[in-house]
């Protein structure tokens, strides 16, 4: 070996083993049991998908993925390929907080051509997350939206952004532009999910209710914008965090069921929350 | 929260989506604090 190939070598070996020790480096981000999470305990787990079954899916096709942060969290990182959503992007926000209709679902046509706009059709599976923790869940309201309108491949990413930053995976800042599709199918709305003004009206002291905001909510505090602050009468407080654990993940079914038999509802309950 | 529950077996929650805005701002309906 000539004094020219020997530096060539050791220009070589020196690179792969600087990659190698980045490599590692990189990996020590990633914990040491990535075990697969198991949804096994939940009656209707297609509603969730887990942070591993995303990233495998990342690229493909047949996934479209929305974050259901505030715009201007976004470009601080998001998960590759999503899209930017906001809060409210599928609701009636004319006029003003308190009106009929504000922050409704839109009417079926209407969403149709807004979820059309996002590129969103029958066959894919449409992802939303958000930071869990600083909800409560734009995203989860998104695939009740969805879900009500019969897409039923609309999931709520499982432990969110926040638990998807724990496993070691990537984000990205770039920002993602939807492509439009057509010939989205939507089913009108079932009503089984829905509670109105004259529906919660007309059973008072009859069906249960619980009022998922923060106890100062609850007792009166209005800085949300409520007209009059309080409670619907009657209502059973329990706000959206308890069903949460400290790392944004939901706790387990059998946590959740102890926690809704300690304020007397049970599985079979028809019942209303807001 | 309603789609947590619904994924443990609470098939029957209903969202009251305009919620504490929409009825607050109503005066013939009752609130409490």
């Amino acid at each position: 070996m000539g004094s020219y190939q020997k530096a060539i070598f050791i220009a070589v070996t020196f690179l792969i083993v600087a990659a190698a020790i980045a490599g590692c480096a990189k990996n020590d981000k990633i914990p040491v049991v990535e075990k697969e999470i198991d949804l096994s305990g939940y009656k209707n787990a297609d509603i969730f998908i887990t942070p591993q079954e995303l990233h495998d899916r990342l690229g493909q096709e047949d996934i479209l993925i929305f974050d259901a942060n505030k715009p201007t969290d976004y470009p601080k990182g998001h998960i590759p390929g999503a899209v930017s959503l906001g809060w409210q992007s599928f609701c009636d926000t004319s006029g003003k907080i308190g009106d009929a209709n504000w922050g409704v679902t839109l009417p079926k046509e209407e969403l149709k051509e807004v979820l059309e706009s996002y590129g969103i059709d029958n066959n894919q599976t449409i992802v939303f997350y958000s930071d869990v923790l600083n909800g409560p869940g734009a995203d989860g309201r998104y695939v009740w939206q969805l879900r009500k309108a019969d897409l039923d491949n609309a999931k709520l990413l499982y432990g969110g952004l926040e638990l998807w930053k724990a496993l070691g995976y990537d984000t990205d800042t770039e920002p993602v532009q939807p492509v439009p599709a057509t010939g989205l199918v939507l089913k009108d709305y079932d009503e089984g999910y829905n509670a109105t003004k004259d529906y919660v009206a007309q059973n008072l002291g009859q069906t249960k209710i619980i009022d998922a905001r923060t106890l100062k909510e609850y007792e009166g505090d209005t800085s949300r914008g409520e007209a009059r602050g309080g409670h619907i009468p009657d209502a059973i407080h329990l706000e959206w965090k308890e069903l949460l654990n400290k790392d944004a993940t939901p706790k387990t079914a059998e946590e959740i069921i102890a926690i809704m038999k300690d304020k007397g509802i049970t599985p079979e309950d028809d019942f209303v929350l807001y | 929260m309603s789609m947590i529950l619904r994924a443990v077996g609470f098939e029957h929650v209903r969202n009251y989506e305009a919620s504490i805005y929409e009825w607050s701002a109503d005066f013939t309906l009752p609130v409490e604090k």
